[in-house]
């Protein structure tokens, strides 16, 4: 399940999250699946965050041996 | 009328003088075509310069070569060539002394440019048809490029300005001279291997010749084969390189190509918090819809109950009684209304009214009314009846519808 999630790309996950605020519109949606829906929406955001990694990253330099090592 | 006349020697070096006095013809560049080419055995090189309007003879001595001349000049060459134009006396004519000559680089890498750009757009390797999509969100930018000079700066400020937070990493590679095209593709190929979202391959402006590398086949190849999306960003808005051609997309410089490869972050995080928000919004305006339910059921709920029915009923039967109440009230007052016709019709009738005139209801002593001349004799006591009072007679004779007794 974890390693689907890290596969979906940030614009899959964009898209589903899109869907699901959709279907929470459906003024016919039971409360269960309102909750569930409310529950995945929260987890893909989450998902997304996680994702987006705000670390910030140094520029790293391929090498002669080709491992990565900082710029400069 | 006597004329001056000269010598040729004169005119020659009069118009020498011409051509020496004009700092043009001192310092002059001139383009063509080589057409004629004599590498005499004193050193000196003897040709002839050809564009499509005519000829220019040309001399380059021993020591203006030995400095100013890299290569061996062929029939054919299209060259630049600096140095002045003077009369060689002893012919009576101009030619162009060479002080350097150098290829006529535009001409001829232009040329070819063209023709590689013919060659492959015929093989399709630029078809849109095989362009790959620049993906939305990269989070590992390969950057194949110089490792000094303004490109990789730029790339990196524009990163780092829209996007701190996804990774830079860069082939440093040749990207002019011997070596630069192969050193490139060495650059796509290492990008493959680290498996980036995206690769920018560019360098800054330069001449034409700088920016020759990005012309060769091998570059355009390995871009065209690269299965990672290719961003390519060489020289300026106006410069167009093979590779340009080939590449999944091009920008117009490096700094614009890290526009289109990094994402905003600002923009994503600020989708990401209206996506929460409104995830929030409908959650609670589920809850409301599902509150609002729960009331309704008990409202429904609450009219269902025995005590409410039996109250209902109540009212029911209260609504009826007061029906029946009204409509025995209509009856008997529609009721009452017609016996008072019928009263009044009554009396209309009644034997008594018929008295009020002169009428006398007329009996014998005994009560029985008198309703024939035969019911009654002659001497008989009889009573006639008036409304105030009664007579008392007595009958004196009788006569039946004329008839005397």
């Amino acid at each position: 399940m974890e390693t689907t999630e890290a596969k979906e790309s940030l614009e899959e996950m964009f898209e589903q999250l899109d869907t699901i605020l959709e279907n929470m519109e459906d003024p016919e949606l039971s409360l269960e699946d309102a909750f569930s829906l409310y529950e995945q929406g929260m987890k893909k955001i989450q998902n997304c965050n996680q994702k987006l990694d705000a670390v910030e990253k140094k520029m790293l330099q391929i090498a002669e041996d080709g491992t990565e090592v900082p710029f400069e | 009328m006597r004329r001056n006349v000269y010598s040729v020697g004169q005119v020659n070096s009069y118009i020498q003088n011409m051509f020496a006095q004009d700092f043009m013809m001192s310092h002059i560049a001139v383009r063509g075509e080589i057409s004629n080419c004599k590498y005499h055995s004193s050193g000196h090189i003897y040709f002839t310069l050809k564009d499509e309007t005519g000829v220019l003879k040309a001399v380059m001595f021993r020591g203006n070569a030995a400095k100013g001349l890299s290569f061996h000049m062929d029939v054919g060459d299209r060259v630049v060539v600096l140095g002045e134009i003077r009369i060689y006396e002893r012919d009576g004519q101009y030619q162009l002394y060479a002080q350097q000559v150098t290829r006529d680089g535009v001409g001829i890498l232009y040329q070819k440019f063209m023709e590689r750009k013919k060659e492959l757009e015929e093989m399709g390797m630029f078809a849109q048809e095989y362009k790959r999509d620049i993906p939305r969100y990269a989070f590992r930018i390969g950057v194949v490029t110089a490792p000094t000079g303004a490109a990789i700066r730029d790339i990196q400020n524009i990163s780092h300005r829209r996007n701190p937070y996804v990774q830079l990493l860069l082939y440093p590679a040749l990207v002019q001279g011997e070596g630069a095209a192969a050193s490139i593709v060495q650059g796509i190929y290492a990008m493959e291997q680290k498996n980036v979202d995206v690769i920018i391959v560019g360098r800054g402006g330069g001449s034409m010749e700088d920016l020759w590398a990005f012309n060769e086949e091998i570059v355009a190849r390995a871009i065209f084969e690269c299965p990672i999306p290719i961003i390519s960003a060489v020289g300026h808005e106006t410069d167009y390189t093979i590779a340009d051609y080939v590449a999944d997309l091009r920008a117009p410089t490096p700094s614009a190509a890290a526009e289109l490869a990094v994402f905003d972050y600002r923009q994503v995080q600020e989708r990401l918090d209206m996506s929460a928000q409104t995830l929030l919004y409908r959650m609670n305006q589920q809850m409301e819809l599902a509150r609002g339910k729960v009331r309704e059921y008990q409202l429904h709920l609450k009219a269902l109950h025995p005590k409410n029915q039996l109250m209902q009923k109540r009212q029911y039967l209260t609504d009826l009684e007061e029906n029946l109440e009204r409509s025995i009230q209509e009856v008997l007052q529609k009721k009452r209304h017609q016996l008072e016709m019928y009263a009044a019709r009554l009396d209309g009738c009644s034997p008594l009214k018929k008295l009020q005139g002169p009428y006398a209801f007329l009996s014998r002593s005994d009560g029985k009314p008198i309703r024939s001349v035969d019911d009654v004799q002659v001497e008989e006591q009889i009573e006639a009846q008036l409304l105030d009072g009664k007579i008392v007679a007595r009958v004196c004779g009788t006569e039946k519808n004329g008839v005397v007794k």
